[in-house]
């Protein structure tokens, strides 16, 4: 049974990546399978190489003063944290959302080992987190500290299968705590976009004030010890057991231990009726009254802001951009006048650079709503009823993109406001700056929609599958930046002769062409494929 | 109404149906049985214009589904066997929705609304999330909208599957009266009496090939429907007509 078990999570979660055609059964290539490799290692590298730079600047004075408990502490809180946030709404969409829930319930099987098969797969995810933190941290340390004991490395390996173990711990209990508080919730959606939207406000509170943090740590190692000690414990032994220290080692194995097995019995103790009742919310009753008609586009476009609208996953997962926007737009306002004064500084003797770093900021930002990579994906079984419609598909495919314009068009333009306040660019300058950005949108909205048609992924059990763990949202993002990165290269090769102003025409231009021959594409052949997808 | 011609599907090696010809004349009720992996979702979904394949003609009413999807769509209400629908809509804004693409007028939509939900007691529930439906209330409202725009075609996979009796009862009147009215109805069952009962032609579909089909009285003579096709299976039960 267990096997079994094992085995359907397995392939659950590798179906993202060994994608089925639904209708020939046939696998995916070799070669897309080692675009997923790649990909997935530069994101991953690229998030090591941020952890590797903390770690950098943690580890020496901390060594040097005699705290390398310490640094693993700190690091290993920041594994922690980073294992919580990564895997706290998989832990809810997975354990208790996930649409065979019935089906395994309805089998001879305990729920406590339904339980652990779904935590196997967050674990996996939780281990994957904590390692992007870890590994650079011990690669620090090995280096700061030569011929370190084999000890150390065996205790640290032992640390990493352990250590995801607490995370994943805390990551249940608020995601039981999450699941328990939305049942009584008319609109969950709201409660879940707001616990998430509030988690992010923190992580990025504490992301921009890292340099501030990181030098308090340094100049005040001895009452944050007697911190560290009093409210993270385990972290603390942790810390002593990778010094070297074996029984502090055995304490915090036996913490982690004891801290998981409560949590599961937990979890086990109350699955059943938390993923079979739906809560007491008071049932709605048709009463009639009048009807409006509206035109098929119109109600493809309302179908595609309702299904927004009622996916808190879909909300967080692909409208990261527009928080980003918000914020940067809040954030310019108000630190205006030192930001002017930053930028000119910097950009003295080339002042057009302000103008360039703008508009490159503005597509990163705008780049970062992800809507349409997995809008195809999350028709999921229900494709069918697009399909069987009279209506052209390439106008089911534009309501998917007009979707992404509306979400992502009205937070752009109050950033770019905020930009145009900071910078106060020529007219002409300004102008370029809008048809850049707005044709950038475009440009992602219609990028993401093409990748995810070539790589959809319909048979899923929850909607995180689709959006978070698709290959489609990652090569979109890549996309993004590879467009930014091909501009910058370009611009350096020749565009410091044109001039931004011709240089920036000439970039709308060409994204201009290329969402053109995008749109020419999803029209002709996009959407015949995805009439029979 | 409907005509198959030589249509043939192959996915891979594999041929999943092969060379099948069938015509559904208007005001007809057309079964179509066969065992599971037969072929008969993979010919309905052609017929519906979700499904390419690789030979033959499918035409409603003399129009290509190949040459012209959306008008033959436009006549051809399609029921899957497990209708998954919308879960982020409730009853009303699913069949709206429906309405709207068809282009059903405000009149014309809240009659048949009316009508249709108040016959499978689903008025009620219209304001529900479909998230919060049963099996059987899904298939209801999934009826509902294949009904709501008056299709002249109704193509259907297995669409007793998850009904309670009455509203089984009830449904099968309606597939009556719209075939009355001049409509035409193609759909699967595995329930050999409903078809025996209800059809006016079958056909029986084994492993992609068309073994037998016309009238209920040419298919089956002075046999049961059950026995006509276990036998053309290959299958004897004991205590099985003779």
């Amino acid at each position: 049974m267990n096997k079994a078990l094992f085995r359907k999570q397995l392939q659950e979660f590798l179906a993202v990546f060994l994608r089925k055609n639904r209708k020939s059964g046939r696998s995916s290539g070799k070669g897309s399978m080692i675009l997923y490799a790649a990909v997935m290692l530069y994101a991953l590298g690229v998030f090591g190489f941020l952890f590797l730079q903390v770690a950098s600047a943690l580890c020496p004075p901390l060594v040097a003063s005699g705290a390398g408990w310490l640094y693993f502490a700190l690091m290993g809180l920041m594994a922690t944290l980073t294992g919580i946030y990564g895997c706290i709404f998989n832990v809810q969409s997975q354990v208790y959302q996930a649409k065979d829930n019935d089906l395994l319930l309805s089998m001879p099987i305990p729920p406590g080992k339904i339980i652990f098969m779904r935590l196997g797969s967050c674990y996996a995810l939780v281990l994957l987190m904590e390692l992007l933190v870890m590994i650079p941290a011990e690669i620090v340390y090995v280096m700061e500290v030569p011929g370190l004991p084999v000890l150390q490395i065996l205790l640290f390996i032992l640390t990493m299968v352990l250590l995801p173990l607490l995370a994943l711990a805390i990551a249940c209990v608020l995601g039981w705590l999450l699941a328990l508080g939305s049942r009584h919730m008319q609109d969950k959606n709201l409660f879940n976009v707001l616990i998430s939207v509030l988690f992010l406000v923190i992580f990025f509170l504490l992301y921009f004030r890292a340099n501030t943090y990181l030098q308090m740590i340094l100049t005040n190692t001895a009452s944050l010890s007697g911190k560290v000690r009093a409210f993270v414990y385990p972290l603390y032994k942790m810390g002593q057991g990778l010094t070297g220290n074996a029984a502090a080692f055995l304490i915090f194995t036996l913490i982690t231990l004891a801290v998981s097995l409560l949590v599961y019995k937990l979890l086990a103790g109350t699955f059943l009726h938390l993923a079979t009742t739906s809560g007491k919310t008071k049932k709605k009753v048709y009463t009639g009254g009048p009807m409006k008609t509206a035109s098929a586009s119109k109600a493809l476009m309302r179908k595609e802001l309702r299904h927004y609208r009622g996916s808190s996953t879909y909300i967080l997962n692909s409208s990261m951009g527009t928080l980003f926007m918000i914020g940067a737009a809040c954030f310019l306002f108000i630190r205006q006048g030192w930001i002017r004064a930053e930028i000119g500084a910097v950009f003295e003797y080339y002042p057009e650079m302000t103008v360039l770093i703008a508009c490159a900021l503005l597509m990163f930002l705008t780049g970062s709503n992800e809507l349409t990579a997995p809008a195809i994906s999350l028709e999921g079984r229900s494709i069918w009823i697009l399909q069987s419609m009279p209506v052209d598909p390439f106008k089911v495919l534009w309501s998917k993109i007009k979707l992404h314009l509306v979400m992502t068009l009205p937070p752009a333009a109050l950033v770019m406001t905020a930009v145009f306040v900071v910078i106060r660019p020529r007219p002409a300058l300004m102008l370029l700056i809008v048809l850049v950005t707005v044709l950038n949108i475009l440009f992602d909205a219609v990028f993401g929609l093409l990748v995810n048609l070539r790589l959809p992924h319909l048979e899923w059990n929850d909607e995180i599958t689709a959006i978070k763990q698709s290959g489609a949202a990652i090569l979109s993002l890549l996309g993004n930046w590879a467009l930014l990165f091909v501009l910058a290269v370009i611009y350096a090769i020749i565009g410091r002769k044109l001039g931004p102003v011709i240089y920036l025409l000439l970039a709308a231009i060409v994204l201009a062409a290329v969402c053109a021959g995008m749109l020419v594409w999803l029209k002709k052949k996009g959407a015949a494929k995805f009439a029979v997808l | 109404m409907l005509t198959i011609e030589h249509y043939t599907k192959k996915y891979g090696d594999k041929v999943a149906v092969n060379d099948l010809s069938l015509h559904i004349q208007p005001g007809e009720l057309y079964g179509f049985i066969g065992h599971n992996g037969a072929g008969k979702t993979t010919t309905i979904k052609a017929c519906c214009g979700i499904l390419d394949f690789d030979e033959g003609e499918i035409y409603v009413n003399r129009t290509s589904i190949k040459d012209d999807p959306i008008a033959c769509k436009r006549q051809i209400a399609y029921l899957p066997d497990n209708p998954d629908l919308y879960d982020y809509m409730s009853g009303i804004q699913y069949l709206n929705f429906v309405a709207d693409i068809f282009g059903v007028s405000k009149a014309d939509r809240e009659e048949r609304i009316h009508r249709y939900a108040s016959m499978f007691e689903l008025t009620g529930d219209l304001a529900q999330s479909i998230n919060a439906y049963s099996h059987g209330m899904k298939q209801k409202l999934a009826l509902i909208s294949a009904l709501i725009h008056d299709p002249k075609l109704l193509i259907m996979d297995e669409p007793f599957v998850g009904l309670d009796p009455k509203a089984s009862r009830l449904f099968k009147d309606t597939m009556r009266e719209i075939c009355d009215r001049g409509g035409a109805i193609f759909f699967s069952t595995h329930v050999l009496e409903v078809a025996e009962k209800l059809c006016d032609k079958v056909a029986i579909i084994k492993d992609g090939v068309l073994i037998k089909h016309g009238t209920m009285e040419e298919v089956r003579g002075d046999a049961s429907l059950e026995s006509v096709f276990l036998e053309l299976e290959g299958t004897r039960l004991e205590g099985a007509d003779e």
